[in-house]
C-alpha cells in the first residue's frame, strides 16, 4: 500500500476527511515516517452540499489551518443547483436505474435550491451520475494518476455516511466505478477499496430530513449485494455506455462505524469521525510500520479470512464476509487538549476584556458589565452626540446660508435702490426679493440648495454614520481604557434617545410665532409705505425698504432654519433608522462576541472536565496533573498586561481589520465562510500567544510546564510506585480496546451454516498496540502489555512504534464479518420494512433505493431469513429441484425413488447423491438449516446455468400452476397464500 | 407801557371796540392753519394723514391755530389804534364839552369858587337849578377854565382809551386856563358877563384838556404799537410756521418704519 487516496462522500465524509487531516497534522513525525517509506497520499471531497467545507471547526487545527486545496473539493451542483431529469432520463447510463421520472420531478419541484441530496438515494445517484465524468476525472485523473509513479497500486479509503443522500447514494456506483478503472483489488499491490460508512439506527429527529434510516439499510444491502457479486450497476459517466458494472471483488472492505461501540458506550457522531480517522491513520501506519509481520498485518484487512470465506450461506453468496469495524484508544499526556484549554482560556479572557473591560484582581477578566459610570461610555457618547451635531444643517450650513442671504439681498437691495425703486412698491420689492430668494439664490434659489442638500442627504448620513462607527471603533480599540463593545448598543441607545429629544425640541421652536408677527409688521410696513408722498419719499422710503428687507432676512433666515431642521430631521429620521440598524449591527457583534466568548468558555469547560475526568467511557485515557493545570490557569488568568495584549492583538488583526472593511455587521452578520477565516486567524494569533504566554508563565510562577510531557517516563514511574497498581491500570486500558459497532455475538455463526467445522469464528479481532520509538521503558512495557492482551485464534495481536513520545495507541479492528453480525443491521432492517409498510406512494422505496431492483426488494437480505421464510425457499428450492435438468442427461437435479429424496451434486468422480429425507413432503417440513441452504445454493446455482428458454419454461410452469391452484384452492384460501409464498420465491430465484 | 400791557390793552381796546374784520380774519387765519397746515400740509407728507389719530398734533394745530388768530387780533388792533386816535381827538374833547353832566358839574364847582365874591346877584344857583354864572373879571374866566380842565381831567378818566387803562396824562389846570383865556380872547370890557353852562371857556378848556391827553396817550402807546405789532407778526409767523414743521414731523413719525401690525 504505497499510495493512498482519502475520499469522503457527502457530509460525514467530508469530515471525516478533515478529521483525517487533522490525524495527520497531529501525527507529524508518523507522517514523516511515512514519507521516509515513500508513502504518499492524497485527499478529495465530493460532495453536493458547501456546508461542512464552510465549517471553520472542521478545517483548523490549533490555529493552523487544514482547509482543502481547491482541486481536493468537488462540488456536484457546480453546474447549477437544478437538475432536470427527464433529460438525464435519456442517457444511457441513467435510464436503466432512474425508474419513474414523475416521483423525482415532483420532489425536485419542491426542493430546488436546498443543499445536498436531501436525504435521497436516487437523487444523490443522480447528481453522482450528472457528474460521473468530472468525479472520475478528479479522483483518477487528478489524485490517482500523479500517485502511481509512486508504484501501481493505490489503497482508496472512501468516507461515508449511509444515512444521507449523497454519500449513501453514490458508494456504489463510486466503487464500481474506480473498480472498473482499477480492476485489480490486491490490498497489497493493487487498488483495495476501503469503505469506511457511518450508520446508526437512533433517531435524530434534527436529522430526519427525508430516509434517515432507510437510507442506510438499502444502501448497506447494495453494499452486501455488490460485495455478493449480486448486484451489476450500471456504469455512470459517458465512457461506459451505462454498462454493467462486472469487476471482481469491488469492496475490499466495509468497516462500520455506529453510535453504540461494542463495549455498549454512546460515541457521538463527532467522536466517531475522530475514531474513525485516527484508527484509519493508525492502520496504515502500523501496516507499513514494518513492525508487523504479515500474520500480524492480514487480520487488519480481513485478507486472511477472506480469500477462504468471502460470505455466506455457501456457493451463491448473500451476505458478504466483507464487513468489519475499527476502533482507537489512546494514553497520553494531553498535550493538544491542555494547548487547546489554554488557547481558550486566553479567547475567554480576550473576549471578555474586548466585551467588558472589566478587571478583577483575583479573577481576571469578568464576563459583566461594569456599572455606567465606569465604563467610560459616556464619554463615547458626548463624542458620538458632538459629531452628530456637528454635521446639521443648523450648525454648519445655517450660518453660511444666512449670510448669503444677507450678502445677497444686500445687492439686491443696492441694484434696487440705484435704480430709484423703479416702479416697485414695497410689495413689488418684497416680491422680487422673495422672487430672488425663491429662483436664485446661491443659484438655484432656496428649495433647490436644500433640494441639493436632500439628494446628498444619504451620503451626508453615510458621512455621518462613517465617522460614528470609526468613533466607535477608536474607542473601542484605543490602548488607555478601551471600551468595551458591549456597551457600544447602550450607547447608541442613548444617543437615539438623544435624536429624539432634538427632533421633539425641534417641533416646539417658537419661530413660527415670531414670524407671523414679522409677516405683520411687513405687511402694516406695506400699509406705510402707501403713506408715502413725493415730500416722504426722500425721508422714509429707503428705511421702511431696508426694514422690509431686514424682515425678509429675518423671515427667510427662519425658512432656512426651518428648511434646515427639515432636512436635519429628515436626515435624523433616517439617522434613527440608520441607528436602530447601527445599533442592532453592534448588538448583533456583541451578540456574537458573546457567543463566541460562550463557546470558548464553554469549549474551556468542557475540556477542562475532560481532561479532569479523563473521560474514560470512551475516550482516551489522560496522564496529567490537576493540582498543576489549575494553578497554571489561575495564574494565565491573572496575566493582566499579557492578557491585555493578546485583546489587542486578537481585536486589531482579526476584528478591527474587517470592521474597517465592511462595518461592524463584519462580525454580526459573519458568514459562515467569513468565520472560518476569522477563527483561522484568531487561532494562528492566539495559539502562538498562549504558548509564549505559557513559557511566562511558568518561567515566572515556578509552575511544570502543562504543555508536553514524557508519557512513558512518567508512567515508568507509577509502575516503579506501585506496580500492581499500574498493572491493573494497564489492564483496564487494554481491556477498555473496542471497535465502533455493537457486534450481536448471539448470531448463528457462518461455520454452523455451512458445516464446516475448519471454519474459524466470526468476526475476527485485531489488536495492535503502538509505543513511543525509543523509549528505555518501551520495551518493558510491551512485555507487561502482552500477557495483558487477549489471545485465541480468532485474535490476532502485534505491536508498532511510533515518534509521539506523549502517546501510547491501541488500534482494534473487527473483520471477517457479515453486516448481520452488527446490532445496527437489524435495527435498520426493521425501520426500514416498517417504513415501506407505511408507505403508500411507494415514495420510500423509490428515493431510498439506487434502481427498480432495489426497489421491489430484489436483493439479498442482510439478515438471515426467518423460519418460515427459510423453509418457504426451500419449497421453492425443491419445486425448482425437481424440475431443472441436469447438464449430463442424469435427470433433475432432485429426485425421488423408494422413499428417498436425492440432491445430485457433482463430485470430483461424478455424481453424488445427497439424502434429503424420505420424501419431498417430508423434506419441506423437517429439513435443518443445513440441509436448507445446501439444498437453495445448489437449486440457484443450476438455475444459473439453465439457458433462457429454460427459465422462460419454468416460469410458464408456475404461472400454470398458479392458475390452476387459485381455481381450484381459490384467491382467499390459507393453502393459495402459502403457494403464493413459495412462487415469490421460486420467481426470486429465477430472476437472479 | 410794556408788551404784556399792550397786549393787555390791545385785547381790551379790540373788545371795547370790536371790528368785525378783525373777527373774519381771526377766523380764516384760524381755519387756515387747522385745514391748511393740520390737513392738507400733512397729507402732503403722508397721503393717510389725518389729525384724529394724532392727538399732539391736533393741540400743536389748535394752538397755533389759536396762536395765529390771536396774532391776527392784535395786528388788527394795532392797526386800529392810529385810525381810532385821530378819531378820538375829533370826538372826545367835543363829547366832553357837550357834555351836560360835565358843564353842570363846571358850573357848579365854578360858582362855589366865586359866588363869594359875588356878583351873581339875579342868578340861581346852579344847585337850584341856575344854568348861568356871572363871570365878572378874567380872573372869573380864568377860574372858569380852569375848573373846566380840572373836569376835564375827571372825565378823561372814564373814557376810552384811558379807562382801557392807558395811563392818562393831564396838564395843569392853570396852564390849561391861561391858555384858555388867551385862546378865547375875551374883551375885558365885556365884564361882567353872564356865560350858560355851556360856554366858551369850558369847551376850550376841555378840548385842550382831552386833545393833550389824547396826543399823551397816543404819543405814549405808538411805541408800544410797534412793538406789539411786530410780537403779533412773530406770533402769527410762528403760529405758521410751527405746524409747518410739526406736522411733516408727525406726519413722517407716521410713516412707521417699524409699524406695530393691528391685531
Amino acid at each position: 500500500m504505497k499510495n493512498h487516496l482519502f475520499i469522503g462522500l457527502g457530509g460525514q465524509g467530508g469530515k471525516s476527511i478533515a478529521e483525517l487531516l487533522k490525524v495527520f497534522q497531529q501525527r507529524d513525525e508518523d507522517a514523516k515516517s511515512l514519507n521516509k517509506q515513500k508513502i504518499k497520499w492524497d485527499f478529495l471531497y465530493i460532495d453536493s452540499s458547501r456546508d461542512v467545507t464552510n465549517s471553520r471547526e472542521n478545517w483548523t487545527h490549533f490555529g493552523k489551518s487544514l482547509k482543502l486545496n481547491p482541486d481536493s473539493f468537488l462540488y456536484l451542483k457546480d453546474g447549477g443547483e437544478s437538475l432536470n431529469p427527464a433529460n438525464l432520463a435519456l442517457r444511457p447510463d441513467i435510464q436503466p436505474w432512474i425508474g419513474s421520472v414523475s416521483v423525482l420531478e415532483s420532489f425536485l419541484e419542491g426542493v430546488q435550491g436546498i443543499q445536498g441530496a436531501n436525504q435521497r438515494r436516487r437523487f444523490g445517484r443522480l447528481l453522482f451520475a450528472n457528474n460521473a465524468n468530472r468525479i472520475r476525472k478528479a479522483i483518477c485523473d487528478d489524485k490517482i494518476a500523479p500517485m502511481l509513479s509512486n508504484g501501481n497500486q493505490c489503497a482508496i479509503h472512501i468516507f461515508a455516511s449511509l444515512a444521507g443522500g449523497t454519500g449513501s447514494g453514490s458508494v456504489v456506483d463510486l466503487v464500481t466505478m474506480l473498480r472498473t478503472k482499477y480492476p485489480a483489488a490486491s490490498v497489497d499491490d493493487g487498488f483495495p477499496i476501503f469503505l469506511y460508512l457511518y450508520a446508526t439506527s437512533d433517531d435524530f429527529q434534527e436529522a430526519q430530513v427525508g430516509y434517515f434510516h432507510q437510507n442506510q439499510y438499502a444502501a448497506l444491502r447494495d453494499l452486501n449485494a455488490l460485495a455478493c457479486g449480486r448486484l451489476k450497476p450500471h456504469l455512470l459517466g459517458s465512457d461506459r455506455g451505462g454498462e454493467p458494472f462486472s469487476g471482481d471483488e469491488p469492496i475490499t472492505q466495509i468497516l462500520l462505524s455506529t453510535s453504540l461501540n461494542d463495549r455498549n458506550q454512546n460515541i457521538t457522531l463527532q467522536k466517531q469521525h475522530k475514531i474513525v480517522a485516527e484508527a484509519a491513520f493508525e492502520r496504515i501506519f502500523s501496516y507499513c510500520s514494518g513492525n508487523l509481520n504479515e500474520a500480524q498485518q492480514k487480520p487488519l484487512t480481513g485478507e486472511d479470512r477472506l480469500a477462504s470465506y468471502p460470505g455466506e450461506p455457501l456457493g451463491n453468496l448473500l451476505r458478504s464476509f466483507r464487513f468489519g469495524s475499527l476502533g482507537m484508544r489512546r494514553w497520553e499526556v494531553p498535550t493538544e487538549e491542555v494547548m487547546e484549554l489554554l488557547a481558550n482560556e486566553l479567547y475567554v479572557s480576550s473576549f471578555r476584556r474586548i466585551l467588558y473591560r472589566n478587571w478583577d484582581s483575583k479573577s481576571g477578566f469578568l464576563a459583566d458589565k461594569l456599572p455606567r459610570a465606569q465604563s467610560d461610555s459616556a464619554s463615547l457618547l458626548q463624542t458620538l452626540a458632538s459629531t452628530l451635531e456637528s454635521r446639521l444643517i443648523q450648525k454648519n450650513r445655517l450660518t453660511e446660508l444666512s449670510e448669503a442671504v444677507v450678502d445677497d439681498f444686500s445687492k439686491a437691495h443696492e441694484g434696487i435702490r440705484n435704480t430709484g425703486y423703479r416702479d416697485l412698491d414695497l410689495e413689488g420689492y418684497e416680491m422680487r426679493l422673495k422672487d430672488r430668494y425663491n429662483n436664485a439664490f446661491m443659484g438655484t434659489g432656496v428649495s433647490g440648495v436644500f433640494e441639493s442638500m436632500a439628494d446628498k442627504r444619504k451620503d451626508r448620513l453615510n458621512e455621518i454614520l462613517e465617522s460614528i462607527k470609526l468613533n466607535i471603533i477608536e474607542a473601542w480599540t484605543k490602548a488607555d481604557r478601551p471600551l468595551g463593545l458591549s456597551y457600544v448598543s447602550d450607547v447608541l441607545s442613548e444617543l437615539q434617545e438623544l435624536v429624539r429629544k432634538w427632533l421633539a425640541s425641534w417641533g416646539t421652536a417658537p419661530e413660527e410665532g415670531a414670524d407671523q408677527a414679522l409677516r405683520m409688521r411687513m405687511q402694516a410696513r406695506i400699509f406705510e409705505w402707501s403713506k408715502l408722498t413725493v415730500l416722504s419719499v426722500p425721508f422714509r422710503r429707503e428705511a421702511l425698504a431696508s426694514a422690509q428687507r431686514a424682515d425678509l432676512v429675518s423671515l427667510f433666515k427662519s425658512d432656512l432654519k426651518r428648511r434646515a431642521v427639515a432636512e436635519d430631521r429628515h436626515l435624523m429620521d433616517l439617522f434613527i433608522t440608520a441607528l436602530g440598524n447601527l445599533d442592532s449591527s453592534y448588538r448583533q457583534a456583541t451578540a456574537k462576541l458573546e457567543e463566541w466568548e460562550k463557546k470558548v468558555s464553554g469549549r474551556r469547560d468542557a475540556l477542562r472536565r475532560d481532561i479532569s475526568s479523563r473521560n474514560q467511557d470512551s475516550s482516551n485515557r489522560y496522564e496529567i496533573s490537576n493540582e498543576v493545570l489549575d494553578r497554571y490557569l489561575k495564574a494565565q488568568r491573572i496575566e493582566e498586561a499579557t492578557l491585555n495584549n493578546a485583546a489587542d492583538a486578537l481585536l486589531k488583526k482579526t476584528i478591527k481589520r474587517r470592521i474597517e472593511q465592511r462595518g461592524i455587521e463584519a462580525i454580526g452578520r459573519i458568514s459562515s465562510q467569513e468565520e472560518i477565516e476569522y477563527w483561522q486567524e484568531a487561532d494562528e494569533e492566539i495559539y502562538d500567544r498562549a504558548k509564549h504566554l505559557h513559557d511566562l508563565v511558568i518561567e515566572r510562577e515556578a509552575i511544570p510546564p502543562v504543555l508536553g510531557g514524557d508519557l512513558m517516563g512518567k508512567l515508568r514511574e507509577r509502575c516503579l510506585d506501585n506496580p500492581e497498581a499500574f498493572q491493573t491500570e494497564l489492564h483496564e486500558f487494554i481491556e477498555s480496546a473496542t471497535c465502533s459497532a455493537k457486534i450481536d455475538y448471539s448470531q448463528l455463526q457462518p461455520k454452523d451454516l455451512r458445516g464446516d467445522a475448519n471454519m474459524p469464528l466470526m468476526p475476527r479481532k485485531a489488536l495492535v498496540v503502538g509505543l513511543p520509538r525509543g523509549h528505555v521503558f518501551s520495551s518493558e512495557l510491551k512485555e507487561m502489555i502482552k500477557p495483558l492482551m487477549p489471545a485465541g485464534d480468532n485474535t490476532a495481536q502485534g505491536f508498532y512504534e511510533h515518534d509521539d513520545p506523549s502517546q501510547i495507541r491501541l488500534l482494534s479492528v473487527m473483520s471477517f464479518m457479515a453486516a448481520r453480525f452488527t446490532l445496527v443491521v437489524k435495527e435498520l432492517e426493521e425501520k426500514y420494512a416498517q417504513a415501506l409498510g407505511a408507505n403508500i406512494g411507494n415514495d420510500t422505496a423509490y428515493f431510498t433505493n439506487i434502481d427498480p431492483t432495489g426497489e421491489k426488494n430484489q436483493r439479498p437480505d442482510l439478515l438471515l431469513p426467518s423460519p418460515e421464510e427459510t423453509r418457504s425457499a426451500m419449497r421453492a428450492a425443491l419445486w425448482l429441484g425437481v424440475r431443472i435438468k441436469l447438464a449430463d442427461d442424469s435427470g433433475c437435479l432432485i429426485q425421488t425413488a423408494n422413499d428417498r429424496v436425492v440432491l445430485l451434486r457433482k463430485g470430483e468422480e461424478g455424481l453424488e447423491p445427497m439424502l434429503l429425507g424420505e420424501s419431498i413432503t417430508s423434506v419441506e417440513q423437517r429439513a435443518d438449516i443445513r440441509t436448507i441452504y445446501r439444498v437453495v445454493d445448489e437449486v440457484s446455482s443450476a438455475v444459473a446455468l439453465q439457458s433462457q428458454q429454460q427459465i422462460e419454461s419454468l416460469r410458464v410452469e408456475v404461472a400454470e400452476i398458479d392458475r390452476k391452484l387459485r381455481d381450484e384452492l381459490g384467491p382467499a384460501s390459507p393453502d393459495y397464500a402459502a403457494w403464493v409464498k413459495d412462487r415469490k420465491k421460486i420467481n426470486e430465484m429465477l430472476n437472479r | 407801557m410794556s408788551l404784556l400791557e399792550l397786549f393787555e390793552y390791545t385785547l381790551k381796546f379790540n373788545l371795547a371796540a370790536p371790528a368785525t374784520a378783525t373777527w373774519i380774519y381771526m377766523l380764516l387765519v384760524a381755519v387756515f392753519v387747522v385745514l391748511g397746515f393740520g390737513l392738507a400740509w400733512g397729507k402732503m407728507w403722508n397721503r393717510e394723514w389725518t389729525l384724529g389719530g394724532h392727538v399732539g398734533s391736533l393741540i400743536i394745530v389748535l394752538l397755533c391755530a389759536l396762536g395765529a388768530a390771536y396774532g391776527v387780533f392784535n395786528l388788527q388792533g394795532a392797526s386800529r389804534m392810529e385810525n381810532w386816535f385821530q378819531q378820538q381827538r375829533l370826538t372826545l374833547a367835543r363829547s366832553i364839552a357837550d357834555s351836560s353832566r360835565f358843564n353842570r358839574s363846571v358850573l357848579l364847582s365854578t360858582w362855589d369858587q366865586i359866588v363869594s365874591k359875588g356878583g351873581q346877584e339875579g342868578l340861581s344857583p346852579p344847585i337850584e337849578g341856575g344854568n348861568e354864572i356871572r363871570l365878572g373879571s378874567p380872573e372869573d374866566a380864568f377860574a372858569l377854565a380852569s375848573t373846566a380842565a380840572e373836569e376835564t381831567r375827571a372825565t378823561l378818566r372814564n373814557k376810552p382809551p384811558f379807562s382801557l387803562g392807558v395811563p392818562i396824562s393831564t396838564r395843569n389846570p392853570t396852564d390849561i386856563a391861561t391858555e384858555t383865556v388867551d385862546t378865547v380872547r375875551f374883551d375885558a370890557s365885556r365884564y361882567p358877563t353872564i356865560v350858560a353852562s355851556t360856554n366858551e371857556w369850558s369847551s376850550t378848556a376841555a378840548t385842550l384838556q382831552a386833545n393833550h391827553a389824547l396826543d399823551t396817550a397816543y404819543a405814549t402807546l405808538k411805541p408800544g404799537t410797534q412793538s406789539l405789532k411786530t410780537a403779533s407778526l412773530i406770533l402769527l409767523l410762528s403760529s405758521l410756521l410751527i405746524p409747518a414743521l410739526a406736522i411733516p414731523m408727525s406726519a413722517l413719525a407716521d410713516i412707521k418704519i417699524n409699524p406695530t401690525p393691528k391685531r
